[in-house]
């Protein structure tokens, strides 16, 4: 449960079954469970570390090569924390994909990082979706380190290392692409 | 002395806070409350169960609401943290 439904501010790929208000703002859930788990710590969903430093990590690829954060260092990044349960996820590669051949030669890239540990079905979902970006196997120091509570989530990081601002799936996009071109066009 | 420290303790611990799945359980008739909000009445099990609510009633309202619907679905909502791995 809630594997894939974090708190959206707006409707995503899975239906609307719960919405709720917290200070103010509207939130979308696909069942009254989530629904539940956000109002007993809306707080603990609604992570607030824009302008930190992301934290580095060391993470393999499926192939055995190591990458790091700091590989990227003086490019924009977006992080896609994602797995082949979540269907949001899934869905979202191909678009990911683009954004990433679109941008690429302006210094972006995505970068996935999979809390799956099933090699064949995330190697079937990118090569479906013809993923070129690396896909990295998360740890759970990793995602703890980023706050991941629900998938998917995307966090953009800024040339200068901090992180940009956390998104939570299609519900965001516009706003995410709006604020990808910002980061690219600032050097 | 000593019995009259321990009905102190006793009283306190009672007092505490409880889980919003336990507030919404009144085994006691002497120590419920009644809210209300938005025109709608909840019955609350205690004292701090009313201060918890009112703290923020948006929210405790919402999430009694949405924790009577599952009750009265036959769900029981979950008691762990929401998970990344399908269960």
């Amino acid at each position: 449960m809630c594997a894939v439904c974090g708190p959206r501010e707006g409707a995503g790929f899975e239906p609307v079954k719960a919405t709720a208000t917290y200070k103010g703002k509207q939130y979308f859930f696909c069942s009254v469970e989530c629904k539940v788990e956000f109002l007993k710590d809306p707080d603990a969903f609604l992570i607030t570390d824009e302008g930190k430093p992301a934290p580095d990590f060391r993470l393999k690829t499926f192939d055995g090569r190591a990458v790091s954060l700091d590989d990227y260092r003086g490019k924009v990044v977006l992080l896609d924390f994602w797995a082949t349960f979540c269907p949001p996820c899934v869905a979202a590669l191909p678009e990911l994909q683009a954004l990433h051949a679109k941008h690429g030669a302006r210094g972006f890239s995505v970068v996935g990082v999979t809390v799956d540990d099933r090699a064949a079905l995330v190697q079937k979902a990118t090569g479906r979706a013809k993923v070129t970006y690396p896909i990295l196997q998360a740890t759970p120091e990793v995602w703890n380190a980023y706050k991941v509570n629900a998938l998917p989530a995307l966090i953009l990081v800024g040339r200068d290392g901090r992180i940009i601002k956390r998104y939570g799936g299609e519900a965001d996009k516009q706003a995410m692409l709006a604020e990808i071109e910002r980061a690219i066009s600032t050097p | 002395m000593n019995a009259l420290v321990a009905l102190v303790l006793l009283t306190v611990a009672a007092q505490e806070p409880l889980a919003p799945e336990q507030c919404r359980i009144v085994t006691d008739a002497a120590s419920a409350v009644t809210v209300m909000h938005a025109g709608k009445p909840y019955r609350l099990a205690n004292e701090p169960c009313r201060a918890q609510f009112l703290s923020d009633p948006e929210r405790y309202s919402q999430l009694y609401d949405a924790l009577a619907e599952l009750e009265a679905a036959g769900r029981p909502a979950a008691t762990a943290r929401a998970s990344l791995v399908p269960s």
